[in-house]
């Protein structure tokens, strides 16, 4: 991982520590400037409801089984994701209403994704948190819209897949699948073959975008980046916290 | 066997009795040639006007034998084939001195000569098919002047050469960079040469799809092993395979490419083809993956058409269109 940016951040904590406002607005600064440098594996991420006849557990054992007939094999590992939500306190004028979130998956244990409302994403070595924690004057964790998701992971071809509930607090919220081509980063020319396997993939249990364009961000439409998957997991997780609770509990 | 075949071997023979004849007139002029150059050797220190008569004496000899002798027999044996008129081609098994042979079948002595022929055909036509291939396989490595079959000698066959100095490979570097780089828009196919502990390496980038290490023996391609854009070798190990199903696939594709196409330049051209492997659906089933349960699964059409480069299929696509 010699290819992250991370600021120093012995440096930042020794001068800014004891300003937290000072502090707040640096990791915003930070936020601004998307830094993800990689070439990544072209990666979509879909979401699913479960239909109204079947539980998460159902919906997601058919899809499971569908992905073994068509020839897929179980990773022994299990991936998982979290998000939490950091809103300023009401207290501070100068920044009310701001709020960033902050996502850690298994796939990248070293990293930290801080993501700001104007979906720019700062990765960061996880070192980044102990910064959060000096932050409680100023901004603190949401614990209400705290978000995980977990599941198992595939193997087909060159592809990989990944499939998962979401969860808000206790409840269910949605079911979640990435598939990744592992051999390409080159957004533009790849997308029509990995449409193409989302169409085998997903059968008619999974609704299939109609194209894959929002994948990436259009100011970068080159090389598919770390930062791409992360944002397309947040439109997944900001949609769960919109949806009502109630629409499809387990 | 009916009359007209019993006729024609009839005919047949007695032909051949004609062939014996005009052998046996020729061998009488041969005889007489031969002699008389015999007594010329013998006599030359002491040349004398009889001498002169005995060389004029020999030479009408030599006359009479050729005119009544061969010519004679020549006549005979042509208008004895002319009356025997054009034998089937379909009753020729090979050759036809098989049949002819055949004919003394009852013979044990033609038997055997009959079998030890059959071989010596059978040896020789083995020959001439090995030859052919080797030909061809020649042609490719050396340059042979003054000959029909191979393509004239151009300005890029100068490339066609296994012991070719590294400036010429680099000048084909730059001449390759120079194409490719001019047909507009970002460039399609670039070369990088380099040095390693086994010889001159060629790196190539087909658009940003993948990239090839690329050992050259001369100018020629030896060894060539495909990656994908992403994955990084390093120069002391270029070998390792691609961590991809379907790199390793192109690998395989990308040395008998290498094998087929004589010159380097067709080779690189061939190679940049690949730069839509993603997006181009197999000409065969119309579509980017195959779907069906065989060893090409989930792969895009791997194989681009030697002779037609802008064909696309997928493998399985490729061998069951051309059992067609």
């Amino acid at each position: 991982m010699s290819n992250v940016y991370h600021p120093d951040l012995a440096q930042l904590q020794k001068n800014v520590c004891n300003c937290p406002l000072l502090l707040s607005y640096a990791i915003l600064d930070f936020c601004s400037i998307s830094i993800d440098l990689f070439k990544r594996p072209i990666c979509s991420v879909l979401h699913w409801y479960p239909p109204s006849n079947q539980t998460s557990s159902q919906a997601e054992e058919a899809l499971l089984s569908h992905l073994k007939n068509i020839g897929a094999s179980v990773k022994q590992s299990q991936w998982w994701m979290d998000c939490e939500q950091f809103t300023a306190l009401p207290n501070l004028s100068a920044l009310s209403g701001r709020s960033f979130q902050v996502i850690h998956t298994s796939e990248n244990e070293s990293l930290s994704f801080a993501i700001t409302e104007q979906t720019n994403v700062l990765v960061s070595e996880r070192s980044f948190d102990t910064i959060l924690t000096k932050m409680s004057d100023c901004y603190q964790p949401n614990k209400l819209t705290r978000i995980e998701a977990k599941g198992k992971k595939f193997e087909i071809g060159d592809f990989s897949i990944k499939v998962g509930s979401v969860s808000l607090g206790p409840n269910f919220k949605c079911l979640v699948m990435e598939v990744e081509y592992k051999p390409s980063s080159y957004t533009k020319d790849t997308l029509p073959l990995l449409h193409e396997f989302l169409s085998i993939v997903c059968s008619n249990l999974v609704p299939v975008p109609e194209n894959l364009n929002q994948i990436t961000t259009p100011t970068n439409s080159t090389f598919y980046q770390l930062s791409d998957t992360i944002l397309q997991y947040k439109r997944v997780f900001d949609e769960c916290r919109r949806v009502n609770p109630n629409l499809a509990m387990n | 066997m009916d009359n007209s075949n019993i006729c024609s071997v009839e005919k047949l023979t007695e032909t051949i009795k004609l062939v014996e004849n005009l052998r046996a007139t020729v061998y009488v002029v041969f005889d007489e040639l031969v002699g008389g150059k015999t007594i010329n050797d013998g006599i030359k220190d002491h040349r004398t006007i009889n001498d002169k008569e005995k060389g004029k004496k020999m030479v009408a000899n030599l006359h009479l034998n050729l005119q009544n002798g061969v010519n004679k027999a020549l006549n005979m044996l042509e208008s004895s084939m002319s009356s025997l008129g054009r034998y089937p081609l379909s009753a020729l098994p090979h050759n036809p001195g098989f049949h002819l042979l055949s004919l003394e079948t009852t013979d044990s002595a033609g038997q055997e000569l009959y079998e030890t022929l059959h071989n010596d055909y059978m040896h020789v036509y083995k020959i001439c098919d090995n030859s052919g291939l080797m030909f061809k396989s020649l042609t490719r490595n050396m340059k042979i002047p003054n000959t029909q079959d191979i393509e004239p000698i151009s300005q890029t066959n100068i490339y066609h050469t296994i012991k070719a100095p590294r400036s010429h490979l680099e000048s084909f570097v730059a001449n390759m960079n120079q194409r490719f780089g001019s047909s507009g828009g970002s460039q399609v196919l670039k070369l990088n040469l380099m040095k390693t502990s086994s010889g001159n390496m060629l790196k190539a980038i087909v658009g940003t799809v993948l990239k090839a290490n690329i050992m050259m023996q001369g100018l020629l391609v030896d060894r060539v092993v495909v990656h994908s854009f992403n994955e990084e070798t390093t120069n002391e190990n270029i070998w390792p395979p691609s961590k991809f199903i379907v790199f390793n696939r192109l690998t395989e594709i990308a040395n008998s490419a290498a094998l087929y196409y004589g010159s380097s330049s067709k080779f690189f051209f061939w190679l940049s083809y690949y730069q839509n492997l993603y997006s181009q659906p197999c000409k065969s089933c119309g579509k980017i993956l195959m779907d069906e349960n065989n060893r090409d699964r989930y792969l895009p059409p791997v194989r681009r058409d030697f002779v037609h480069q802008d064909m696309v299929y997928h493998l399985s696509c490729y061998q069951s269109n051309d059992e067609l």
